[in-house]
C-alpha cells in the first residue's frame, strides 16, 4: 500500500478542467492528453491530495472492484501519468479530504490516459546546422 | 555588446534609412510597416493583409521589414552565442519581459520585438527564398508576441458571419475549415478568415487577419469556379493552394464579427449538413495542437483558449456533399441563437 501523493508537473505542463473531461498538455514532448470516465475521476481525487491507496479505495468503492484489482489499475494509471511526465511525486501531501464514495451506477472502465501525438509533427524543430558564419550569423546557403 | 545595445543599434539603423511606409489595422490595433527592400518584399508581406490597409496615421507598433538581398542591409554582429538559442529559434539571452528575439535558420529570418519601445524588425536574407506559405500569414509571431498579455487570442481557426453574429470554425487540419468557409462565399455570411483569426476574449469579437484561403489541391474539385482564381499554381502540389479572397470577393470580406458559437466541422460524406452539440473539451482538443504549435505558445495559452470556449456554445458541424447547405445550416443556427438572446436568455455555453 502506498501513501505517495502526486502533483501536476511543472514547466511545460498544464491542464484544463471541463465538466466530464480534463485536457492536459506536455509541450516539451509535443503531446496532449485527455482523461475521461474513471481516469477523470481519479485525476480529480489525485489533485485533491489522495494518495495511491486512497485512490484505489475510491475506485473500489465506486465500482465494486476488489482491492487488489483496484490497486493494480490505480498504479498502472499513475505509472502512465509519470511516464508522460504529467505528474511528479509530491514531497508533502496536501490536506487530503477523501470524499464519501458513491456508487457510480455505470460499468467500470479501466482508468486510462488518451495520448495525442499529432502536435509533434507541427513542432518539428530546425536546429542550427551547417553553420558557416557570416558576420556572426548562421546564414544557411 | 549586450542584447539591449544590439537592439538599440539595430532600431537606430532602421530609423536612419529611408522606408516605404504602409499602415494596417489588426482589429483595434494599428501597425505601421516600414519596408526596406524591393517591391517584391512589400507584395509578399501585404497581399494577405491588403484588406486591413488604412490611411497614414499614428500606430501602436512599428515594424521594419528588411530584405538583405534587395537592400543590402545586414544585421549588427550578434550579442549572443548561438548555443543560447532554443529549438524553436528563440534567442534566450534577450529578457523575455521586454523582448522577443527569434532566428529561423530554415528561412534565414530574424525577428526582434521590443515591447518597451513598441518596435519590431523582421529581417530576411532573401524574400525570394521564403516558402510560399509564409506569404499567407505574415507578421503572426510579432503580432502574437506583441499582444500576448492582452485579451487578444490568436487561433488556428476560421470565422464567418454577419454584423449581428458569426461562428468560429476550428478543427484539425483536413477537418473542413476551409471548405466550410469557402462554401459561405455564395451566401450572406461574410469571410473573416479560414485558417488563422484573432479573437477578443472579453468582447467575443473575431477579427480578420489574413484574407487568403488555403486549400488542399484535391479540395478544389469541390469548388470548380475557384480553381482559376488560385494564386500559387506553381507551388502545386507541394504547398496548399492559395486563394486571396480580397482580390476576387472584396464585398464578402469583413474585418470583424461578434461571435455567437464555435463550430467543429467534420465531413460525413452524406448529402446533408447537420449540427450536433459538442463539448468544450472537444473544442480545446481541436484547437490545441495547431494553435500552440503555430505560435510556439506556452502551455498557459490553454487557459486563455478555455476562457473563450466557456463563453460560447459549441457544436459539431457535420458537413455533407451539398455545399449549399453549409451556410444555410450556419445561418439557421445563428438565427436560433439570436432568438435566445432576444428573449433575454443567456447563450448556452460549453
Amino acid at each position: 500500500m502506498s501513501s505517495q501523493t502526486y502533483k501536476l508537473a511543472g514547466a511545460g505542463v498544464a491542464s484544463e478542467h471541463f465538466e466530464e473531461e480534463v485536457i492536459l498538455i506536455n509541450l516539451p514532448r509535443g503531446n496532449y492528453y485527455s482523461l475521461r470516465f474513471t481516469g477523470f475521476e481519479l485525476w480529480n481525487q489525485l489533485l485533491k491530495g489522495a494518495n495511491v491507496t486512497q485512490l484505489a479505495v475510491f475506485l473500489s468503492g465506486r465500482y465494486g472492484l476488489d482491492e487488489a484489482s483496484a490497486l493494480q489499475d490505480t498504479q498502472q494509471f499513475i505509472d502512465q501519468l509519470l511516464t508522460e511526465g504529467l505528474v511528479v511525486p509530491a514531497e508533502s501531501a496536501p490536506e487530503a479530504a477523501p470524499e464519501e464514495t458513491v456508487p457510480a451506477g455505470v460499468p467500470y472502465s479501466v482508468p486510462a490516459l488518451e495520448v495525442y501525438s499529432d502536435m509533434q509533427d507541427l513542432l518539428l524543430l530546425d536546429p542550427v546546422h551547417d553553420v558557416d558564419s557570416e558576420q556572426g550569423w548562421p546564414i544557411k546557403k | 555588446m549586450s542584447c539591449e545595445q544590439f537592439s538599440d543599434e539595430l532600431f537606430a539603423d532602421c530609423r536612419s534609412r529611408k522606408s516605404v511606409k504602409r499602415y494596417f489595422s489588426f482589429g483595434p490595433h494599428r501597425v505601421t510597416l516600414c519596408f526596406q527592400g524591393a517591391e517584391g518584399l512589400r507584395t509578399f508581406f501585404t497581399k494577405a493583409i491588403a484588406h486591413l490597409e488604412q490611411e497614414a496615421g499614428p500606430a501602436a507598433l512599428t515594424v521594419w521589414v528588411l530584405d538583405r538581398a534587395s537592400s543590402g542591409i545586414m544585421l549588427p554582429q550578434p550579442a549572443w552565442d548561438w548555443n543560447q538559442m532554443d529549438g524553436y529559434g528563440t534567442i534566450a539571452p534577450f529578457p523575455t519581459e521586454r523582448y522577443y528575439a527569434n532566428f529561423q535558420q530554415a528561412s534565414n529570418t530574424f525577428t526582434l520585438l521590443d515591447r518597451n519601445t513598441s518596435q519590431a524588425v523582421i529581417w530576411m536574407n532573401d524574400v525570394n527564398a521564403l516558402p510560399e506559405w509564409e506569404r499567407s500569414f505574415p507578421l503572426r509571431s510579432v503580432l502574437y508576441e506583441w499582444l500576448r498579455e492582452s485579451s487578444s487570442l490568436f487561433l488556428h481557426a476560421g470565422a464567418v458571419g454577419t454584423d449581428t453574429g458569426g461562428v468560429l470554425l476550428t478543427g484539425r487540419g483536413g477537418s473542413g475549415k476551409s471548405t466550410s468557409t469557402l462554401a459561405c462565399l455564395g451566401s450572406d455570411l461574410k469571410y473573416i478568415g479560414d485558417d488563422f483569426v484573432m479573437v477578443n476574449t472579453e468582447s467575443l469579437d473575431a477579427y480578420s487577419l489574413y484574407n487568403v484561403a488555403k486549400l488542399e489541391w484535391d479540395q478544389l474539385l469541390r469548388f470548380p469556379t475557384l480553381e482559376p482564381l488560385i494564386y500559387n499554381t506553381s507551388a502545386r502540389p507541394h504547398e496548399k493552394a492559395q486563394l486571396f479572397v480580397w482580390d476576387h470577393y472584396p464585398d464578402k470580406v469583413s474585418q470583424s464579427i461578434p461571435l455567437k458559437a464555435i463550430l467543429l466541422p467534420r465531413f460525413t460524406g452524406l448529402t446533408d449538413t447537420t449540427i450536433e452539440p459538442a463539448t468544450g473539451a472537444e473544442v480545446l482538443r481541436a484547437l490545441v495542437p495547431s494553435t500552440l504549435a503555430l505560435l510556439k505558445a506556452p502551455p498557459a495559452y490553454l487557459t486563455k483558449i478555455r476562457m473563450l470556449i466557456q463563453q460560447l456554445p459549441c457544436y459539431w458541424l457535420l458537413t455533407g456533399t451539398d455545399l449549399g447547405q453549409i451556410p444555410q445550416t450556419i445561418q439557421k443556427l445563428l438565427t436560433e441563437l439570436q432568438t435566445v438572446e432576444i428573449v433575454g436568455e443567456a447563450l448556452p455555453a460549453c
